[in-house]
């Protein structure tokens, strides 16, 4: 945890200037729901393939190192053996190449779950694509406006984005706080990572008691503040940063879309 | 400009068993005028009522009992808060906990877009004060990166961009360095002198001195009201209050010299006492 003020990021925002990076929030967050729908429906090698082939080359246009995208797998990669292993042991099959007990290799369980384990490495590499490529706040705005018709079945998109917002702001200065209270915690020899349980805990009380003081004085803090600067919700209220969806913004959700159509009828191929 | 009448509040707050019922009386029977273009002090002790009265005066709270007017119209007449809010700016004291955007321009922009302004105009008046308070420049910046003084500066650049007629500055320099308290004492008296109203409640004895006129709260009352000297010839009765008066202040008073503030001043008055 860094302690210094603003140096902690949320999310995994990657500042570069890209096509894909200028692109409107939400032809990134339609796009992005449907890329990943269409992997569940993925389920031949070479169509595999191609997904890969489209997913490198959107990091490509959008300029982000591969390493980066990869970098997720690589910490699940324990994870995904072992489900990958379990699901190849007891995938029944016509084509038997090993057998013991209720355990036994087949064919078909190899093929079952390499196309698991290429799906699951797709979904946790491409999902990437929308955070490295599009700030918090454009992924609030983003969403806002998606879920802005959803408002009349009582949807609070405005309170959502509001939400996100504040966070952004604040999580960083709490996670700052949260890091003084345990160096202050320390130096008392109070540690969480030593001690018999006993003592841990009442270091973390005395952490976390603090903690959630602090928050509660600061939530009621900003709370006024936003009132007495006019706050009343998000009617009426029109928004600093403007979403613009432009012809590119079409161009590239119909070539998604389209990747995205082949990718579903691609089954019955 | 404000205009109080018998002002009382009392806030609703729950007992230890967690019933409601018990009320605490913050406000009682509180009258005040603050004219248009005057600059105000607002001094007392801790828990005396100062936020509570500050809250007043542009509808965050509500008397229980008597009339609050702003620019000649009763709070409770307004038809919508908006147009109440803008008239009268509050910037609080924790700058950490009143800044809502996540950079500079758009925590400015905070109270514009609750008002529905253009964007256009938002732009132009982003540009003006964040030239005002000496922030040009900083647009994009990530408010986390600014110092005290700044970031207090910015809540004032917020408010201002409502184009207040008055700014209440609810202790905003306690928590500041030296430095960041100049920064935006400077800044206060430019902005006083293109004619805004101030209000400053402060425990700080010389932000009380750049006030025209002062105000002492002692347990939800208005105990006196007048000129920082006038005020400070009294300190046998601010000690009752909980006031600490400045060092010299007290020295002249026991030399027999009125509500001197600074050195200059007590022995200009002492030198005159002798020539008499
Ligand atoms: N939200 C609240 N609920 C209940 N009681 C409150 C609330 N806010 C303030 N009070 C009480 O009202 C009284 C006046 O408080 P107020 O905050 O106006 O004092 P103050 O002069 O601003 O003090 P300080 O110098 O500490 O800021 C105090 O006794 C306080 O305990
Ligand atoms: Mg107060």
């Amino acid at each position: 945890m860094g302690g210094k003020r603003g140096g902690i990021r949320l999310g995994a925002y990657y500042p570069v200037q890209s096509p894909v990076h200028g692109l409107d929030p939400r032809a990134k967050l339609l796009g992005m729901l449907a890329f990943l729908t269409g992997i569940f429906w993925v389920d031949e090698f070479w169509v595999f393939g191609l997904v890969y082939a489209f997913g490198f080359g959107v990091l490509w246009l959008a300029k982000i190192p591969p390493t980066k995208a990869l970098a997720a797998v690589r910490g699940l990669i324990f994870l995904l053996a072992v489900t990958c292993a379990i699901n190849m042991l007891v995938t029944p099959g016509e084509q038997v190449l090993w057998e013991w007990e209720f355990l036994t290799l087949t064919m078909e369980g190899i093929e079952r779950s390499l196309l698991m384990l290429l799906r699951l490495v797709a979904l946790i590499s491409f999902s990437g694509l929308l955070t490295f490529t599009t700030t918090p706040i454009e992924l609030a705005d983003g969403m806002e406006s998606l879920l802005l018709p959803f408002k009349r079945w009582g949807l609070p998109a405005h309170e959502f984005a509001m939400m996100m917002t504040i966070a952004l702001r604040f999580v960083p200065i709490l996670l700052a706080e949260a890091d003084k209270l345990m160096k202050a915690q320390r130096s008392r020899g109070g540690d969480l990572a030593s001690g018999s349980v006993m003592k841990r805990m009442k270091t973390l009380v005395a952490m976390v008691v603090p903690l959630l003081f602090n928050a509660l004085k600061r939530a009621d803090d900003l709370a006024i503040a936003m009132e007495a600067r006019a706050y009343t919700g998000g009617e009426g209220r029109v928004s600093l940063r403007e979403l613009r969806w432009a012809g590119r913004d079409t161009l590239a959700l119909i070539v998604v879309l389209g990747f995205v159509a082949f990718m579903v009828v691609s089954r019955w191929l | 400009m404000f205009k109080l009448e018998n002002v009382s509040y009392a806030y609703d707050t729950e007992d230890a068993s967690g019933q409601g019922g018990s009320r605490r009386q913050a406000l009682c029977g509180v009258s005040l005028q603050i004219k248009k273009g005057e600059w105000w002090a607002i001094l007392g002790a801790n828990g005396s009522g100062k936020s509570t009265l500050a809250r007043h005066l542009n509808g965050l709270l509500l008397p229980t009992a008597g009339r609050v007017e702003v620019c000649g119209r009763e709070v409770r007449d307004y038809a919508r808060v908006q147009d109440l809010r803008r008239l009268v700016g509050i910037v609080f004291q924790n700058p950490d906990n009143q800044i809502v955007g996540n950079s500079v321009e758009e925590d400015v922009a905070f109270g514009l877009e609750n008002l529905g302004t253009a964007r256009p105009v938002m732009r132009r008046r982003i540009g003006e004060v964040l030239q005002m308070v000496g922030l040009s420049g900083r647009e994009t910046v990530d408010p986390a990166a600014l110092s005290g003084g700044q970031k207090q500066r910015l809540a004032i650049a917020g408010a201002l961009a409502m184009q207040p007629q008055a700014l209440i500055l609810d202790e905003a320099t306690s928590m500041l360095d030296p430095v960041g308290q100049a920064e935006v004492l400077d800044l206060l008296q430019k902005l006083h002198e293109d004619g805004l109203t101030v209000v400053m409640i402060t425990h700080n004895m010389s932000e009380v001195l750049l006030a025209d006129k002062v105000a002492v709260m002692s347990e939800g009352r208005l105990m006196m009201t007048g000129t920082p000297a006038e005020i400070f010839a009294k300190s046998d009765e601010l000690q009752k209050w909980h006031i600490e008066l400045p060092l010299i202040t007290q020295l002249g008073n026991k030399l027999g010299v009125a509500g001197c503030t600074d050195l200059d001043g007590l022995l200009q008055k002492l030198e005159e006492m002798a020539e008499d």
